[in-house]
């Protein structure tokens, strides 16, 4: 933390100098030095037995003795604590003093225009005076890390960025630098200058490649990179012709500020970049709800080189829009309040160069792009083989900084130095996960009192793992892990994933719903992670009667946004009526029912009118304007349904609104004849998250 | 700026009364104004499958072929008033077509 204000100090400091004088800013930052690295003067007279036995207390290991100055460089093992080991050997009598490996910082890495309100790229704590609903209050350190990246790198002058969008104002002051030749895909020409009232590709133009260093504006992470600006109308037929423009003219980084339905030929299109070796940056889409539950495109395809990018905000949290996904959103960045490029128009209708706070997960994406190509541009430039998507994306989710628990893939956030730096391993993540309850009731959902295999899919994103052991810890009172422990039996190559088993059981009188929190910690050697995820729990019978939630776990769940339901229609039964209702406002209720298998809702679903190829006959919908929606299946089949209710929150009430949302799901049908002609009747009253963390503050 | 809208509608939602009880357009999570280009459908042919026969196929709904995209899709245009869903069913019959599908239009992700 000393550190970080130091360094914040040292940004304000160089800022205010630069301001005052119009010379190029020099800031002063702390020192810090090489990793597992000593130097050491021991006092005279100390001979080498003592010297030996004084550095066998931190492991020490002699590296070098520099004569002249009686000073001795020391190594310590992989992964040692030098700030420990010093503070250790100063205690020891024969040392006259002891020290990291200091790194002297070259001047003039700090770009003149890094404007303090880029909080992404350097965090001082400032109050940003956005109008973000998220925290506009910055908190030191919450950034990419960049002051200690440019320490290493300060351009990527090599590296193609191409920013798919609409148009961009190419001859912005703090953009045309770096804008190199493209193509405009609406009008078919070479000129993909910004339409009338298009903004959007010259916001996202500023977060992937402001120059930085030109006095002027702000600066890009990568500071010097070649933009490729590729105008579009976001229709998937354009899209597909500017991937394969930029594959043809060497663009190593794509960014895809821009998201919706699933599209084959998309899918087809970005697969094939692999060939180039080209990464794919998606943002994830600012919904506020989780992918894994409602697919999203570009950002959802599972292609390996497709990187999938949340928003955070200057505190280091999630973003309040942001759409999240443990199985797929890698990770994150800043996408809040962030200050950018833009244009407007002066007195005589002119396009003049702006700027502007703007937010979404589309300044995630190219920040993240950006770090990207500074990554590409130093690891090349410390004698590696050109890095392709394998590599950048192995080394930006390796690289990241926690920031949560079960909403993102890494849970971490883009950190520049830590993707530059970060010593090659394995990545390992989960991918999906299934119950595998044949040996049970057979119907692949946890049941009350019920064994079932637990099949969780890792992949590895990075190097090579051997010996991956994965070992499981329930979180969920409900729900015991029977056999915790199970390992690979071969290596985990990378960009390949395969299945570890455990056995878990479901309390006897377990009540739906509720999501059941699970730990899976992960090791491969040296490497260890802890992935958090959830399975759903959602069995209603006859005999239950009236259903509660479990307050418990929603309190803390960040999964919520879809409660999934099944239930068994008796043969001879009909009129099944599936109904919701709900009281609450600002949100909505949709329901979908399917026979025999749980219902896979596509984003699709709720377009209007819907695509003709959203035609899936095998799930109802009903996705009304309120919250009362009802399906009714006249001659149900006999067997078991699912209904899925889905919490739906406008998206431009999206972290305006309070989701507090309680709903009722009653389920009826009119059971075989014989039966008295009475309905069943079971009523689950819901509360969606934000009531149960109301009631906690207000007790 | 788009905060700024976006809080000036919510503002004027908190003041104008209860949502629940006026009309408002069916909006879906993402709440797109157009989901698909009207009348374009992208058509995946076999890989044995050139430029004559799509042009054929093409012309056996009236339809014009627009571009050639990578891995042998091709953009088309239906005549206007053309209904997708027919046309998507008469090509997907066609045993040079792999998959039929509009032409999806998403959208930025900036708030």
């Amino acid at each position: 933390m000393t550190t970080l204000l130091t360094l914040a100090a040292g940004l304000l400091f160089a800022l205010s100098v630069s301001m005052a004088s119009g010379a190029p800013s020099k800031a002063e930052q702390p020192p810090h030095y090489r990793p597992g690295e000593l130097l050491i003067k021991f006092k005279t007279g100390t001979d080498v037995r003592a010297r030996g036995l004084t550095m066998a207390q931190v492991s020490g290991q002699r590296a070098r003795t520099f004569q002249r100055f009686g000073i001795e460089k020391w190594t310590l093992p992989a992964k040692a604590d030098v700030s420990a080991a010093v503070r250790r050997l100063r205690a020891s009598k024969p040392i006259e003093y002891a020290e990291p490996n200091f790194i002297h910082r070259p001047h003039e890495v700090f770009p003149n225009d890094l404007d303090a309100r880029q909080w992404g790229l350097l965090n001082a704590g400032n109050s940003l005076s956005s109008g973000s609903t998220d925290p506009t209050d910055g908190l030191p350190g919450a950034d990419m890390d960049l002051p200690r990246a440019w320490d290493l790198q300060t351009h990527a002058d090599a590296v193609v960025i191409a920013v798919i969008d609409d148009g961009i104002l190419l001859n912005h002051e703090d953009l045309e630098e770096n804008i190199i030749p493209g193509w405009d895909f609406v009008a078919d020409d070479g000129d993909p200058t910004a339409g009338p009232d298009e903004v959007h590709g010259t916001l996202v133009a500023g977060a992937a490649g402001a120059r930085g260093g030109n006095g002027t504006g702000i600066t890009s992470p990568a500071q010097r990179v070649q933009i490729m600006p590729l105008r579009t109308n976001y229709s998937v037929a354009q899209l597909i012709a500017a991937y394969q423009y930029a594959a043809d003219n060497g663009a190593h980084i794509i960014n895809a500020s821009y998201g919706g339905a699933y599209s084959q030929a998309e899918f087809d299109a970005i697969e094939q970049l692999q060939k180039e070796g080209i990464l794919f940056l998606a943002a994830a889409g600012n919904g506020g709800y989780s992918n894994d539950d409602i697919p999203n495109a570009p950002s959802g395809y599972d292609l390996p080189n497709v990187l999938s990018v949340a928003s955070s905000h200057p505190q280091d949290g999630l973003s309040v829009f942001t759409q999240i996904g443990p199985r797929s959103v890698d990770l994150a960045a800043p996408g809040s309040s962030i200050y950018t490029t833009s244009w407007a128009r002066d007195e005589q209708g002119d396009p003049v160069a702006t700027y502007q706070f703007a937010e979404g997960t589309s300044f995630s994406a190219p920040y993240t792009a950006a770090v990207a190509a500074l990554v590409k541009a130093y690891r090349e430039s410390e004698g590696e083989i050109p890095l392709d998507y394998r590599e950048m994306k192995g080394r930006l989710m390796a690289g990241v900084e926690r920031i949560t628990d079960g909403r993102l893939a890494t849970d971490g956030r883009v950190n520049a130095y830590g993707a530059m730096t970060v010593l090659p391993q394995p990545v390992l993540v989960i991918s999906s996960w299934r119950i595998d309850d044949a040996a049970g009731n057979g119907n692949s959902q946890l049941d009350p009192g019920e064994n079932a295999t637990l099949r969780v899919v890792i992949a590895n994103q990075w190097r090579d793992a051997a010996g991956v052991t994965g070992v499981l810890h329930s979180l969920a009172p409900d729900l015991t892990v029977v056999e915790d422990s199970n390992t690979l039996a071969s290596t985990l190559a990378q960009g390949t994933g395969a299945e570890l088993a455990f056995t878990v059981r479901m309390a006897n009188d377990a009540t739906a719903h509720q999501h059941l929190p699970l730990e899976l910690l992960i090791s491969a050697g040296d490497y260890g992670v802890t992935r958090r995820f959830a399975l759903e729990f959602g069995a209603l019978k006859p005999a239950a009667g009236e259903l509660t939630l479990d307050e418990r776990i929603r309190e803390s769940n960040p999964w919520d946004r879809v409660h999934t339901f099944h239930f068994e229609v008796p043969d001879g039964a009909k009129n099944l009526k599936v109904t919701t209702a709900s009281t609450a406002s600002g949100a909505e209720i949709d329901l979908l029912v399917r026979y025999g298998a749980r219902p896979a809702p596509q984003f699709c679903y709720w377009y209007t009118p819907l695509p003709p190829n959203c035609m899936d006959e095998e799930t109802l919908r009903s996705v009304g304007n309120t919250s009362d929606e009802k399906i009714t299946i006249a001659a149900p089949a006999p067997g078991l349904y699912h209904a899925s209710v889905i919490l739906f929150t406008p998206t431009n009430r999206v972290g305006q609104t309070p989701v507090d949302m309680p709903y009722t799901l009653s389920i009826r049908f009119d059971p075989p004849s014989g039966g008295g002609g009475g309905t069943m009747l079971w009523l689950v009253f819901a509360l969606l998250p934000g009531l149960a963390i109301q009631r906690r503050r207000a007790t | 700026m788009k905060s700024l809208i976006a809080l000036s509608l919510f503002i004027s939602f908190l003041t104008s009364g209860c949502l629940a009880d006026t009309a408002r357009p069916s909006e879906p999570p993402e709440k797109a104004s157009a989901s698909v280009v009207a009348g374009e459908l992208l058509v995946r042919f076999t890989d044995d499958i050139g430029i004559a026969d799509v042009t054929r196929i093409a012309e056996e709904l009236e339809a014009s072929v627009i571009e050639q995209l990578p891995r042998n899709v091709y953009l088309i245009r239906l005549p206007e008033g053309t209904p997708m869903d027919d046309a998507m069913r008469r090509l997907t019959a066609q045993p040079e077509v792999v998959y039929v599908e509009p032409n999806i239009r998403h959208r930025p992700y900036s708030r």
